[in-house]
């Protein structure tokens, strides 16, 4: 009798259907979702979680979903877990906020989101959580509200939201929230750390200071939590089940579980190029908003400005120039215009320039642009 | 920079112009940000250039504002003066486009983003520009067509909520929307969900419809003291002719009012209007006031529609029936014994067939696991489930719902008891949870409770088969020795997929569970 026991307590959290959305060919997939679940008054709640851990995937299928449905008369909740990866926000520097050299050490990925606030890190023990409406239903605190109650109704686990609408344990963040709103629809999404490895995240997100004067918008510290260090029967697969459980237990009967999505281009016509436009160098570096750092030269008070737009060097100021015509030109020419990617990285570590100018004198500046260019795509 | 040619469209001819230097250069630095090179643009804002072609034409370079988005070169009539009026609202009016409250108490965001710049055109839910606040990003859309003229703020620069964000320039008006082309559209821009177009009309304007208007004027009625009921005060049609009606009540002269179309308050006033004038030459109908009975519509809601939609589902599978009898005398003999047995008295719960029916039918699913199984829509993979996980239908004060008893192979015919008893009373009151109520993997439906002998039940998708359980008659049966003697007999029908079921299957499964019922003690062997 145990043994059908413990596989009761198996199956009890992995009762879930393997369905198919089935071959769509329009981009507006209502029709056949609209015969899967049940009208209660207000909306209909979908649940969808990712067959992919593919970051990319992942963001392009939230994107598809926020271009291409209609939450006129449902709501969704999309559930997606990830191999190890950076998320940085939509508008800000991947230079300020994550550690590159370590990100390409240990062949992390690096993404752009579509919707705003900070970077964050995301393994396979973090749960992603993207709760769609329409644009007047969006409601942050109703969501992370759902989050919490139904991690508490499960696990004894006392889940506050603070003012910055985080979701805090014990005074440790063990979420953070970001959203995009459109005119028609809108998404929140947030993370949970389930039980993410907190060197690694500390490695990616450690930063060593370039002197960076940006108008991006500013990642907020704060000192993390896994739910697991409070809770160790809790695991991202329960957490899905519990949280896709509650978050449509308001709807009444015959709802068919939640549907496992593939992203891909036969369920989601159009995913593709998505998921291309994400992963592309110019998404993800070249939307950094315009910056700028100084760069000291030799032991004295002169000092070069790199103003970076678009990810590509815009121009090069010499403030206090005791830098000769030819050597500005030379920087100039070899560093103008270009773009902070790995190329440039090889070219300059390549190039004579450097040594024909004096190698003491600029070897700081060789430093911070290699350090520039350890983008990888 | 030397002399460049410039090509040009002049209504549907092209021209090569030859322009100085000066605007040489401008026009190539405008015309960079156009993606055709078909069309001249100007040089400086509001100054107007005259060029010559080589044909001799006279043209005038519109600037490239007031041209739309691409600047035209057209023709002009040397006396035509519509081109040298200069002034800003050429092109439409000039509206504030303001930066509408997004939400959650925030009054400041960051422009993040411009997706447009001056002089670009725009339509209607076109995007503008990124808003980031603390963590939301919010895509600004255009609430009116028209071009760009002014962007009030810069990238990274903070915007006030409520504060202009651009100056678009309209085409046509905005202050007159004209009533019938109001569209209440869901996606409605940001913000303006409340407010419709405001109206500023001067204080003389009554709001109506054109059609209304000649009415009005053909009837010679002042709109001024007709009420309306249309929004702002708008003067419907049905307003009219009440106007009208009331009008000739007034001088008490029998008008027929017109016939309007569509609505039901017309109709309503047809069937009035429509009444006979008091006259004494027709006989008049005396009409009794008794109380017909009227027909009732009302939307399916909830559980109902809930019903509608899974059946609908259902319907689409192939259903073949087997029935078959069950002679319950010796179940509902130990049932009986059991009743008055002190452990299940002290136990406190009430044993119905239910438990016993629900158990052999677990019991004979092991040996038959394709009953409890499940297909996907498209009927390509077939599921062998585990857990028999039994749903039961029950009949509320709501409606048909199904809770299912989990994992009934590794529970006791007890076990099942208590756990339907649980299913009932939370059924009673409405409470059941999502988690009871879905999950099934094989359905027996105990309409006998109610009556009835023989069903044809409806598989309840994703599951493949169905039970339906008569009533339980007693009868006249011949018993071995051939004695006529009186036996409990009960009907059951099932139902299943014929996509991935076959009859010999089903039928074995039956005889099996019968086996069961018809001696329980053959329940003991294959006890686990």
């Amino acid at each position: 009798m145990n043994i059908f026991r413990n596989s009761y307590l198996l199956l009890r959290y992995h009762q879930v259907k393997i369905t198919r959305l089935g071959n769509m060919n329009s981009y507006y997939p209502v029709s056949i979702i609209a015969t899967r679940s049940i009208a209660d008054d207000v909306s209909k709640k979908l649940v969808f979680i990712s067959k992919s851990t593919n970051i990319f995937e992942n963001l392009a299928l939230e994107d598809w979903f926020y271009k291409n449905f209609d939450f006129e008369n449902q709501s969704l909740l999309f559930m997606w877990v990830n191999t190890p990866c950076v998320v940085i926000g939509r508008h800000q520097n991947p230079w300020l906020e994550v550690n590159l050299k370590n990100l390409s050490q240990n062949s992390v990925l690096l993404s752009r989101r579509n919707s705003g606030g900070g970077t964050v890190y995301h393994d396979q023990g973090n749960l992603n959580c993207s709760f769609f409406t329409s644009r007047d239903r969006y409601n942050r605190k109703y969501n992370l509200e759902t989050i919490c109650g139904s991690i508490r109704s499960h696990w004894n686990l006392d889940l506050t939201i603070s003012p910055r609408e985080d979701i805090l344990l014990n005074s440790y963040k063990v979420s953070g929230t970001a959203s995009k709103l459109g005119h028609r629809n809108a998404y929140h999404h947030c993370t949970l750390l389930v039980d993410v490895d907190p060197s690694l995240l500390h490695q990616m997100l450690n930063v060593h200071e370039l002197g960076i004067q940006s108008n991006s918008t500013p990642s907020v510290r704060s000192p993390t939590l896994n739910l697991k260090a409070c809770c160790p029967e809790i695991s991202v697969d329960e957490v899905i089940h519990i949280l896709g459980c509650y978050y449509i237990k308001n709807s009444p009967l015959c709802f068919k579980g939640f549907d496992f999505v593939t992203p891909s281009e036969e369920n989601f016509p159009g995913l593709n190029l998505i998921k291309q436009s994400f992963s592309t160098w110019q998404w993800i570096y070249g939307k950094t908003p315009s910056f700028s750092l100084c760069c000291p030269i030799g032991d004295q008070s002169s000092e070069i400005k790199i103003q970076v737009l678009n990810g590509k060097i815009e121009r090069l100021h010499f403030q206090d120039i005791t830098i000769g015509k030819q050597d500005a030109l030379r920087l100039n020419t070899l560093l103008v215009n270009q773009k902070l990617d790995s190329e440039l990285h090889g070219v300059i570590s390549n190039s004579s320039v450097f040594g024909t100018m004096g190698e003491d004198r600029f070897s700081k500046l060789n430093e911070i642009l290699l350090t520039l260019c350890l983008t990888s795509v | 920079m030397r002399r460049q040619g410039l090509v040009c469209h002049l209504g549907l001819q092209r021209h090569l112009f030859t322009v100085g230097r000066d605007w040489c250069r401008k026009f190539i630095r405008v015309n960079m940000a156009s993606a055709t090179r078909r069309i001249v643009c100007s040089f400086r804002q509001h100054k107007l250039f005259y060029l010559k072609s080589r044909l001799q034409y006279n043209a005038v370079a519109l600037p490239f504002n007031l041209a739309g988005p691409y600047g035209y070169v057209e023709q002009i009539h040397p006396l035509a003066t519509r081109f040298f009026h200069a002034s800003k609202t050429f092109y439409g009016e000039k509206v504030p486009f303001k930066l509408s409250d997004i939400g959650e108490g925030i009054t400041e965001v960051t422009v993040k983003e411009w997706y447009v710049k001056e002089g670009d055109k725009v339509a209607q839910f076109d995007p503008i520009c990124e808003v980031q606040s603390d963590k939301a990003s919010v895509t600004i859309t255009s609430r009116y067509d028209g071009l760009i003229s002014k962007l009030h703020y810069a990238v990274d620069e903070m915007a006030k909520v409520g504060t202009p964000l651009v100056d678009i320039e309209v085409s046509g008006s905005v202050s007159e929307a004209p009533v019938e082309e109001l569209q209440e559209k869901d996606a409605i821009p940001l913000g303006e969900r409340e407010e419709s177009l405001e109206l500023e009309l001067p204080a003389e304007k009554v709001l109506t419809t054109p059609s209304v208007r000649k009415m009005a004027s053909d009837l010679k009625i002042n709109l001024r003291n007709v009420q309306g009921t249309g929004r702002d005060g708008r003067i419907l049609k049905e307003d009219m002719l009440r106007h009208i009606e009331s009008l000739s009540s007034s001088k008490s002269t029998p008008k027929p009012s017109q016939v309007p179309q569509q609505q039901a308050k017309a109709v309503e006033r047809e069937t009035t209007s429509q009444q006979p004038s008091p006259s004494t030459k027709t006989p008049q109908i005396i009409r009794p006031s008794v109380p017909v009975g009227v027909d009732r519509s009302e939307p399916i809601k909830g559980f109902k529609k809930a019903m509608a939609k899974s059946m609908t589902a259902s319907l689409r599978i192939p259903h073949f029936g087997y029935c078959d009898e069950i002679d319950m005398t010796s179940m509902a003999a130990l049932r009986h014994s059991l009743k008055e047995n002190p452990m299940v008295k002290e136990r406190g719960i009430k044993l119905s067939f239910m438990p016993f029916f629900i158990k052999a039918a677990s019991m004979a699913l092991h040996h038959f696991p394709v009953l409890n199984s499940s297909v996907d829509e498209a009927c390509e993979n077939i599921t062998y489930k585990a857990s028999h996980n039994i749903g039961f239908a029950m009949d509320t004060s709501l409606g048909l719902i199904v809770p299912n008893v989990k994992n009934v192979q590794s529970l006791s015919v007890m076990d099942v008891a208590i756990e339907l008893a649980r299913l009932q009373e939370l059924g009673n009151k409405g409470s059941l949870g999502a988690t009871d109520l879905t999950g099934g993997t094989f359905t027996l439906s105990n309409i006998g409770s109610i009556g009835g002998t023989y069903a044809k039940p409806v598989i309840m998708s994703p599951e493949v088969a169905i039970g339906a359980i008569g009533r339980v008659q007693v009868l006249p049966r011949f018993n071995s020795k051939g004695e006529v003697v009186r036996a409990s007999i009960m009907q059951v029908s099932w139902s299943a997929d014929h996509r991935v079921i076959d009859g010999a299957s089903m039928a074995r499964f039956s005889n099996l569970w019968k086996v069961y019922l018809e001696n329980p003690s053959t329940m003991i062997l294959d006890l686990k």
